[in-house]
């Protein structure tokens, strides 16, 4: 069975594209077939990511004037360039978002009316169809925008896992914890799966010596995660360390790949393996 | 499918394509078709004249057509025949585009009156030579817009309303039509008629553009638009393309529904995907899901639906008519309990002569608008002179209503909720403010206010298919009416 994984946070920086395309990247290095939607419409930054330059976008596709095939780029190639002609290489197709203001509003807009804006929504709600059912995906996984806007509930509404990721030391836990209860709510009433995901956690400079959180010396992040965990209802399905080398690199790129044994690397393995996504 | 055939020797008159527009009968009455130019209205509306002309009277007023274009139009058989009658509005006294407003007036007036003596005189049937038969009536107006431009629009306003009355007293039905251009005129034209027919043009890449009618609304009846594609055969007759099939459609994605549909709310989908994802949807946007453009599913909402009383009063002319419809609108949307209820939780629903309200959240909204608008109204009653006053009955209930946005991008509601209000309102008259049970029995406890306001005044009302309900009246003495309805003290 196909899974749909949505990465969304209540505010932007959290990691969400980071992690998003190392996931996407390790599943399909791991021989599984990933779609990867880069549906942060409001700011969408995957294109920077990958440095592509698609001769069709998503709002192409959404605004039909275009189709999934041209869409959807084949990066296997990239993977495959790492995993050294490893067999068990998968597939990695990235569709981007375009970030030029005029697309962004008009999408926004819902292309005006409501008939249009339902359109729109339906070609949206098809992409995830083809990407199952023609591209025979094992996982899609989107990458939404932050907070309570309509195309994040919409990818959150389409999506079978979905990924709360918070950064670490730049919490809001009031807000994080409201959107938790008006929004997830409706949707895991209906089956969907939400799990928070920690990043950049605290006291791991010096590795295997965790710190005390910082805003509660007398409270550890393993504490720290558990009462939030607590707080939101959510399960907590990981804790990525913050690590200098990746937060101050110019451009980080697919680490899981370039530094498999980085720790980075092993914490998104543990990801992918954990049984909470398995297809 | 061609519309050739319709209307029989003692059938109402029909429009083409009838029974494709509409899934129940449209009775007599005049329909304004809207569209815009080169759509194929007047061909249209040939079609609908030259189906009576065996039958019926065929009456066509046109300010644009001359015996020329009336013989390129249709074919002289046709225009030569007794049934038939052509005028032309503004040259029927040889005062042809005449600037004076007088004139015109009096050309329009010309018009009116021949207008109404071939609709009403005797009709004779050649083969039974003297013979008095029934005959129906088919008018067609075309254009309003062209009318408008040469003679103002006030003066086409009085026109439509002095022929209305003329086809009032007959078995009439009357096409008028109008470029979808002016949205006003449109709008007001809409509360003088029966029903609104659309008519629009489609781009299609593949090919040339095609033409689709609609029958948009009709009053008092409830039936679901659908568009149909016609074509302009090359003797100039409509032919209607087929129906679209009965294929179910998914609700969230619109594929055809293979296999058993999975339903809820009364809605159906194509696999539990669909449906789990319109859940999730419905659950997030809550009833803002009309917004995404999806329909969503029973709500239970208070209405409120008033009307304003003797409006079609034909001594009041059309203008004064249009501005007691719109003191009524300012009137009621300055009141604080319309104010106070967020856009996404009321549904607003003009009906002409008056205004449904649906209020999602507090069903104590509907009487607190009731009986501020009486408030309001009282005040501004009492500064005009009594042909200016207002008048309005209200209807109060609650119940399911379904919503959908409509290919137009308006807004409908359909269900029983909205029905009752309106039932209750009928029986009323000036001043009252009528409760069904339902409603009245779930604020009665909530307040002592409305234990005193609120009281019962027919334990078993009957209402349309047999319906009965025990009805309330909200009045005190500043609103409402304490006398009993007539309606309701003749049972």
């Amino acid at each position: 069975m196909a899974r749909c994984i949505a990465f969304h946070s209540y505010k932007g920086g959290t990691g969400k594209t980071t992690i998003a395309s190392n996931l996407a990247a390790m599943l399909a290095a791991k021989g599984y077939k990933v779609s990867l939607v880069d549906f942060d419409v409001y700011a969408p930054s995957m294109q920077g990511y990958f440095d592509r330059v698609p001769d069709k976008w998503i709002n192409d596709l959404l605004s039909d004037n275009a189709k999934v095939t041209d869409v959807m780029i084949d990066l296997t190639p990239v993977i495959a360039e790492y995993a050294n002609g490893s067999a068990k290489t998968g597939k990695l197709w990235v569709g981007f978002s375009n970030s030029k203001k005029e697309e962004v509003y008009k999408l926004e807009g819902g292309a005006g009316n409501q008939s249009d804006k339902l359109h729109v929504l339906r070609k949206f709600i098809q992409l995830r169809e083809d990407l199952i059912s023609e591209y025979n995906s094992d996982y899609v996984i989107i990458d939404t925008s932050p907070g309570i806007r309509y195309w994040s509930i919409n990818s959150l509404a389409i999506a079978d896992i979905l990924f709360l990721t918070l950064k670490f030391g730049d919490l809001d836990i009031h807000g994080t914890k409201k959107m938790a209860a008006d929004l997830y709510g409706s949707f895991t009433k209906f089956g969907t799966k939400s799990y928070l995901l920690l990043n950049r956690v605290a006291g791991y400079c010096v590795p295997h010596s965790p710190q005390p959180h910082e805003a509660n010396p007398e409270q550890s992040s393993d504490d720290f995660s558990e009462m939030l965990s607590r707080e939101t209802g959510m399960e907590l399905i990981s804790a990525i360390p913050c690590y200098c080398d990746i937060q101050f690199k110019r451009k980080e790129f697919l680490t899981v790949l370039e530094y498999p044994e980085h720790p980075f690397a092993k914490q998104l393995e543990q990801l992918v393996n954990a049984e909470q996504i398995k297809v | 499918m061609n519309s050739k055939g319709a209307g029989g020797p003692h059938q109402p008159p029909s429009i083409p394509g009838m029974s494709e527009l509409s899934n129940v009968a449209i009775s007599p009455g005049i329909l304004l078709l809207v569209g815009p130019a080169g759509v194929g209205k007047t061909m249209y509306c040939r079609q609908f004249l030259v189906d009576g002309l065996a039958t019926d009277r065929c009456l066509l007023i046109s300010a644009e057509l001359d015996d020329r274009r009336l013989r390129q139009l249709f074919s002289g058989d046709y225009i030569t025949t007794r049934n038939f009658r052509f005028i032309n509005p503004v040259s029927s006294n040889n005062s042809s585009l005449s600037p004076q407003k007088k004139a015109m007036t009096k050309s329009l007036s010309a018009a009116l009156t021949r207008a109404r003596e071939f609709i009403s005189e005797p009709p004779r049937d050649s083969s039974q030579n003297e013979k008095r038969v029934h005959r129906s009536v088919r008018v067609v107006v075309d254009s309003l817009t062209y009318l408008q431009l040469i003679c103002g629009e006030k003066l086409v306003m009085d026109f439509v309303l002095r022929l209305r009355r003329i086809l009032s007293e007959e078995n009439a039905m009357a096409i008028l039509t109008i470029s979808d251009t002016d949205q006003q005129i449109k709008n007001k034209l809409g509360a003088l008629t029966d029903g609104i027919i659309e008519m629009r043009l489609e781009e299609d890449p593949k090919g040339p553009l095609n033409r689709a009618i609609r029958l948009l609304s009709l009053k008092r009846t409830h039936h679901k638009p659908v568009w149909m594609h016609f074509n302009i055969g090359d003797d100039g007759g409509i032919v209607f393309g087929e129906r679209p099939s009965a294929v179910l459609l998914c609700t969230l994605c619109r594929k055809p529904v293979s296999g058993k549909p999975f339903i809820y709310s009364d809605f159906s989908f194509d696999t539990i995907t669909c449906l789990e994802t319109y859940r999730k949807l419905e659950g997030a946007y809550g009833t803002s899901v009309a917004d995404t453009g999806l329909p969503f599913e029973a709500t239970d909402v208070s209405f409120f639906f008033v009307d304003i009383v003797g409006l079609s009063n034909p001594n009041f002319s059309v203008k004064k008519q249009i501005q007691k419809i719109e003191t009524l609108n300012e009137l009621l949307a300055s009141c604080v309990a319309f104010k106070k209820s967020p856009k996404e939780k009321r549904l607003i629903l003009p009906t002409g002569d008056g205004m449904a309200v649906g209020f999602l959240l507090n069903p104590e909204l509907a009487l607190e608008l009731s009986i501020e608008l009486h408030q309001k109204l009282r005040m501004f009653n009492n500064r005009k002179p009594a042909d200016d006053q207002i008048g309005i009955r209200i209807g109060l209930a609650s119940g399911l209503v379904f919503a959908v946005t409509d290919m137009n991008n308006m807004q409908n509601v359909w269900g029983p909720g909205i029905i009752l209000a309106r039932r209750v309102m009928d029986v009323g008259d000036d001043g009252h403010i009528l409760l069904a049970d339902n409603l009245a029995e779930r604020l009665i406890p909530l307040k002592d206010e409305y234990r005193r306001i609120i009281k019962p005044i027919s334990d078993s009302f009957e209402i349309k298919h047999g319906q009965k309900i025990k009805l309330y009246s909200a009045y005190s003495h500043d609103f409402g009416n304490s006398e009993l309805p007539a309606r309701a003290s003749r049972k």
